[in-house]
């Protein structure tokens, strides 16, 4: 946490400003901003060889597209990775599985498949652990780029760990631009390593992908028989089944995560009570949840359940959560409870003894999506109202005072002092905030009173630290 | 710029006094780097890394050089530390197996020794620290070591600055926190990967500084650590084997032109900016917003930033445990309040650690350190570095930075218990085994199961 405080200040402090539109982007500029966005994808890939089940380990490379964490592979993925001694049986393909991501500053995500496309050879993941209200670095796709012969392009891969992911520069040029397939760029300088990393022009803008070999991944003959380097694949080709693939899976977030008002909540986080794991502890068949933790001040707290009890039975029915996948229609049943109604659960304890526990359950919290928002034009700030799932995620207690800073703009008053996006302001100069309407009146004191230095106390988990605004009353005034 | 420069360069032509100073400077580069280059030594260790929770030898190079007849060497803590094995290439291309004397990641220092008998038989001559608070912008210096493992390579350039500030919050690549007790002297003479722990020298031939990092995607930008800091640590780590320090789990800013706001006339004192919860300074009463005015008999005035780690260091010069009295200026309290801290010792950063090969993830014991670094709950337990994907814990969901409590129930109290349990479940054979994680509030269970391929994969699909 402490690093991430510093990290922000760092950012702030050595992030070069951004280029103007139009203009050539330098390639230090282009190297560590491109940077922030590129993974290493680790995954594992399971099949059936010689009657046994095997299993290997396989590298690729992704970009992270989305905020949310949709991040762009190649649909390489699903083919047997050379080495790999298996043969495929029957002609299906491998199970994929274990995705894991690296970043060159050291983040590390799991990440579940979303779909493939087997004409484009494009796949796309999600990050599943993302922190809430926590937005990835990410790049963002430009449709109007016109290729030509001897365009240069760039991308960035990654080093292996032993070499500290360092983000390595590839230069690229078109060498010719194809009508088949799929009116892609034969590309002089790409390396065949680089299947599903992005391509930049020298402008900083992502015009396309590294997509396929010339030669079919699937079999069949070499469209360029001369040239082994991989094709690009220009945005506006991938660009439909992309925005309808990110749509499908925004919906099914969504639907998981409905809105906060007027649904039931109990306040508690969980595991599913897998079968093993049942059979291991001495729990009765049939799934349940494995409570990992209780939200304070929550109904799940005032009913007196604590982490680690294994609830089986809701209002007289078997709580079927056996895997991860099945928890979403727990909370989903839930939350369709009137809040103020009681649920009843059966907690059963290993060995087989149990109990009945009932909550009262209450309305779910506002959360940092929903939160209310305050901006101080003057300083260009935006903060949000304190919620449940911040507090959680920077393991404050409920009654801890501040508001969020939500936004806020670099070279403003707010973001020239250093302030930055999560950061909770507890104190403004010699005012208290506790929340939006303190907040508002302290801003309205100081800029009653305009001094010269503006004193924010700020906090972010158990660190602390100040910040000083130098604002220029005066800059507003002129006309 | 440019044109101010090739104008002094024209004038001194005209002069005739450039042949001149390029000739005593010719000279004195070439006699420094004979006697120098004795000193200079290539380091090839081989070093253990845990990566996604499996231990691995790892070899690479970086540089040192012999700062007595004893055989002592100094280089980086991220070239020698945590070292398996060993061997250095001498000036005369000699090989010769060298040990690991000790190490301190705070400041990116180690010192190793080759026999003195050594020494004495090739005749190399120890080269000695020189001052670095003397140094000034412009010295020419020269850096010596193997940059790309290209070894005896020597760079030419001036001293860019002398007292480049670093944030505080750096890391190494094994992890540990660095870099809080010194400035940076910063360089163009080139460093490049392999400079680490090569000497940064003088006209004269003294050590200016250790050379330990570079900036990424520029040129000619490099940092050395100052010789008066390596002189003290090096001395330490010869003595004793290790740099003891103090502890006050307080974080400082500088207070630049904020006196206003914090109620003074003028600057002084530093400010409090974070106290670690449960740390000496919490339990002395500091809290975030006071101004630190004395510290012991010293009265203090921070009000840049390249004077916080002299203070860091001051700090850590106490002797452990004593009592020092404080003068700290606080929000709405018009007398100055009077303090007592008793720092505690800053031991290890950073556990040993330990792969649990058959249950697919590795683990690192917890030192006290770690307990406020990582803001952990308590000290119990150890802490899980990295899991293998696709090995029984990843197949469990076991995630990497959660602390092991228990395995059956049974809590875990350190490093050499958790070694111990897993050694005796594994050599009886056992193939399920319950472990109760915790990641701050959050309690986890993982089933460890290690059954033949047909229970691990739950049977047929």
């Amino acid at each position: 946490m402490k690093r991430l405080l510093l990290l922000a200040l760092t950012l702030t402090l050595l992030a070069p400003a951004s280029a103007l539109a139009g203009r050539r982007q330098s390639v230090s500029t282009f190297h560590a901003e491109g940077s922030a966005t590129i993974a290493t994808v680790e995954f594992t890939q399971e099949f059936v060889a010689g009657g046994q089940r095997q299993q290997t380990r396989a590298l690729t490379d992704g970009v992270v597209i989305t905020g949310d964490g949709l991040v762009l592979i190649s649909g390489r993925v699903r083919f047997p990775q050379r080495g790999s001694t298996g043969r495929l049986s029957g002609g299906s393909l491998p199970e994929l599985g274990g995705f894991r991501l690296w970043f060159a500053d050291g983040r590390e995500h799991e990440a579940e498949v979303i779909g493939f496309d087997d004409d484009l050879n494009l796949g796309l993941l999600r990050i599943t652990d993302l922190e809430p209200g926590q937005e990835a670095p990410h790049v963002d796709f430009f449709g109007g780029f016109a290729a030509k012969v001897g365009s240069p392009l760039r991308s960035l891969t990654l080093y292996t760990e032993e070499y500290g992911r360092e983000p390595v520069y590839q230069p690229m040029m078109i060498n010719a631009l194809l009508d088949t397939p799929q009116e892609s760029w034969s590309m002089s300088g790409a390396s065949s390593n680089l299947l599903g990393a992005p391509l930049w022009d020298e402008r900083g803008r992502v015009v396309g992908v590294v997509a396929a070999l010339p030669m079919s991944p699937w079999g069949g003959r070499s469209v360029v028989p001369d040239l082994s380097g991989p094709l690009g694949l220009p945005y506006p080709r991938f660009a439909p089944w992309l925005e309808a693939t990110i749509e499908e899976a925004r919906r099914e977030v969504a639907a998981v995560e409905e809105p906060a008002e007027e649904q039931a909540w109990m306040g508690v986080m969980f595991q599913p009570l897998e079968k093993a794991m049942a059979e291991h502890l001495g729990i009765s068949p049939g799934g349940g949840i494995i409570i990992t933790r209780v939200v304070p001040t929550s109904p799940a707290e005032a009913a007196g359940v604590q982490a680690l009890d294994i609830l089986v039975e809701l209002d007289g029915e078997r709580i079927d959560v056996l895997q991860v996948a099945d928890s979403t229609r727990f909370s989903r049943k839930i939350r369709s409870y009137e809040p103020g109604t009681e649920a009843r659960f059966v907690r059963e304890r290993p060995g087989g003894e149990r109990d009945e526990v009932t909550l009262v359950l209450a309305p779910t919290p506002l959360s940092e999506l929903h939160a209310e928002r305050r901006q101080d034009e003057a300083f260009e700030l935006t903060v949000r109202q304190l919620t449940m799932d911040t507090l959680l995620s920077q393991r404050l207690q409920p009654d801890t005072p501040g508001v969020v800073v939500d936004g806020v703009t670099r070279a403003g008053w707010a973001g020239l002092s250093g302030l930055n996006v999560g950061l909770i302001i507890q104190r403004i100069n010699e005012h208290d905030v506790t929340d939006l309407d303190s907040f508002a009146a302290a801003m309205a004191a100081v800029a009653a009173a305009k001094p010269d230095q503006v004193l924010f106390f700020v906090r972010h988990g158990r660190t602390t630290r100040f910040f000083v605004a130098e604002p220029d009353w005066e800059e507003g005034e002129s006309p | 710029m440019r044109s101010t420069t090739l104008a002094v360069l024209a004038a001194a032509l005209l002069l005739g006094a450039a042949p001149a100073l390029a000739g005593d400077l010719q000279s004195a580069v070439v006699d420094v780097q004979e006697q120098a280059l004795s000193a200079l030594v290539n380091i090839q260790p081989v070093t253990e890394s845990y990566t996604r929770g499996e231990r691995r030898k790892q070899a690479s190079v970086g540089s040192g050089f012999l700062v007595d007849d004893q055989g002592h060497i100094v280089t980086n803590y991220h070239v020698a530390g945590r070292a398996k094995q060993l061997m250095v290439t001498l000036s005369n291309k000699e090989r010769v197996e060298a040990e690991l004397v000790g190490e301190d990641p705070l400041t990116d220092l180690a010192v190793i020794k080759i026999p003195a008998e050594i020494v004495a038989e090739y005749g190399l001559e120890p080269m000695a620290f020189g001052s670095s608070g003397d140094l000034r912008v412009g010295e020419f210096v020269m850096a010596l070591g193997s940059p790309l493992a290209l070894a005896r390579t020597m760079t030419f350039g001036i001293v860019s600055n002398t007292e480049r500030y670093l944030p505080e919050g750096m890391t190494l690549p094994s992890g540990e926190r660095t870099g809080d007790f010194n400035t940076w002297i910063q360089t163009d003479a080139a460093i490049n990967p392999g400079n680490s722990g090569g000497p940064l020298i003088n006209l004269q031939g003294e050590v200016v500084g250790v050379n330990a990092r570079g900036a990424v995607f520029a040129d000619n930008i490099g940092f050395a650590i100052p010789a008066d800091t390596a002189r003290r640590v090096v001395r330490d780590l010869i003595d004793v084997g290790e740099v003891r320090r103090s502890y006050a789990g307080v974080h400082f800013q500088p207070l630049k032109d904020w006196e206003a706001l914090f109620g003074m006339e003028r600057a002084r004192g530093v400010l409090v900016a974070s106290v670690e919860q449960g740390g000496p300074g919490q339990v002395a009463g500091l809290e975030a917003g006071d101004i630190l005015l004395s510290y012991g008999d010293e009265e203090l005035t921070v009000r840049f930033e390249e004077e916080l780690p002299p203070l860091y260091q001051r700090i850590a010069d106490t002797a452990i445990g004593a009592e020092v009295p404080m003068t700290v200026l606080r929000r709405g309290q018009d007398d100055e309040v009077e303090l007592v801290l008793v720092t505690t010792e800053t031991g290890k950063l950073s556990g040993d650690r330990f792969e649990a090969e058959a249950w697919g993830f590795a683990v690192k014991g917890i030192t006290d350190q770690m307990v406020f670094d990582l803001e952990l709950v308590e000290k119990g337990g150890v802490l899980v570095e990295g899991v293998r994907t696709g090995g029984p814990a990843h197949r469990g969901r076991l995630r990497r930075g959660l602390v092991l409590e228990a395995i059956e129930d049974q809590p875990v109290t350190d490093l050499e218990d958790f070694q111990a349990r897993y050694e005796e479940l594994v050599a009886a054979g056992t193939k399920d085994v319950l472990l109760r994680l915790r990641r701050y509030e959050t309690l986890t269970l993982v089933l460890i199961q290690t059954g033949d391929d047909e229970g691990r994969n739950g049977g047929a699909r």
